[in-house]
């Protein structure tokens, strides 16, 4: 078997739990916001139904990289949702690699993790 | 433009708002202390020997901002990972036109008008309020405290700058010793006393 750091197409750093269509809309949501988005925000800019958003922000709370917190706006139930320190973090690793994946895709050459350049 | 080269435009604008909106830990609460502690050193060396060169204040703040800035860059590869160059670009930017007008300001009225000398204290401790302010985007939300604490003691400074009888060494280390030592107090807080330097 090939050593894993001569793979050039191993691409480790695409994190499965980052990897998925409504998460990364979820995450690219939340970047722009450092204190966060309402539970409404986040599913109005993710096109999301109630359940499916539920779903995802279980998953991204589970992993470590937002942090989930329920109160009350006035009299109304307000959930909140925000990027922890590790979720920014591994999220920029993730765009790194994607960065690297596309730069492949070009044909340039890459000096990146995991990857030795051009292919021949 | 390709679907390849727009999709790599959409990666960089995401990566420079995540930066954008990150905290930077990039600077150690205790060497920023210690800048505080030289500030209180300086001024009570000139104190005693009755010396009021504030060109010496410009040499401090060089030394200060190389030993902050290269401990930044070593703590914000280690802690920001791939983010830390886009962090420190994005904190140099606010901080950098700042500190060069405070040189400048420095130099011109050192060179050109000593006799206004005594309104530089003031001066700088407005500019680095400013510098803070600019770049509260990126550091803890409480910095705004020693923000507002450098406005205070700028605006009196400045008050005060026509009293010859207050010594000009004081005007410096006394703000600029309790100011730092806040800005510290204020990085060590925030980081929740994970990454202490």
């Amino acid at each position: 078997m090939a050593d894993r750091k001569e793979a050039p197409f191993a691409f480790e750093g695409l994190d499965r739990v980052l990897h998925e269509k409504a998460r990364l809309g979820i995450l690219t949501s939340l970047a722009d916001y450092h204190e966060g988005l309402g539970f409404g925000e986040l599913r109005d800019l993710c096109g999301l139904t109630d359940g499916n958003l539920s779903r995802h922000i279980q998953i991204l709370e589970e992993a470590g990289l937002i942090d989930v917190t329920k109160g009350f706006e006035g009299r109304r139930p307000h959930t909140n949702c925000k990027l922890t320190a590790e979720g920014r973090r591994r999220f920029d690793d993730y765009l790194a690699v994607l960065e690297q994946v596309l730069l492949l895709a070009r044909g340039d050459a890459v000096k990146a993790p995991g990857t030795k350049g051009k292919p021949a | 433009m390709t679907d390849i080269d727009s999709a790599l435009n959409d990666i960089n604008r995401i990566r420079d708002r995540l930066a954008a909106s990150t905290r930077f830990e990039g600077f150690a609460p205790k060497l920023v202390a210690l800048t505080g502690a030289f500030a209180f050193l300086l001024a009570g060396w000139q104190g005693r020997s009755g010396d009021a060169n504030l060109f010496v204040w410009i040499l401090l703040a060089l030394v200060c901002a190389l030993m902050l800035g290269v401990e930044a860059i070593v703590r914000a590869r280690a802690l920001h990972r791939a983010m830390a160059d886009r962090l420190i670009n994005s904190t140099l930017q606010r901080l950098a036109p700042v500190g060069l007008a405070g040189a400048i300001a420095g130099a011109v009225i050192l060179l050109k008008l000593p006799e206004h000398a005594r309104l530089l204290p003031g001066l700088w401790q407005l500019l680095m309020a400013v510098g803070i302010c600019a770049a509260l985007g990126n550091l803890p939300p409480a910095m705004r405290w020693p923000a507002a604490f450098y406005f205070m003691t700028g605006t009196i400074s400045l008050a005060i700058s026509g009293d010859a009888s207050i010594d000009v060494a004081w005007m410096m280390g006394l703000p600029f010793g309790i100011g730092q030592l806040l800005v510290a107090v204020t990085l060590y807080v925030s980081s929740g006393r994970k990454h202490h330097g």
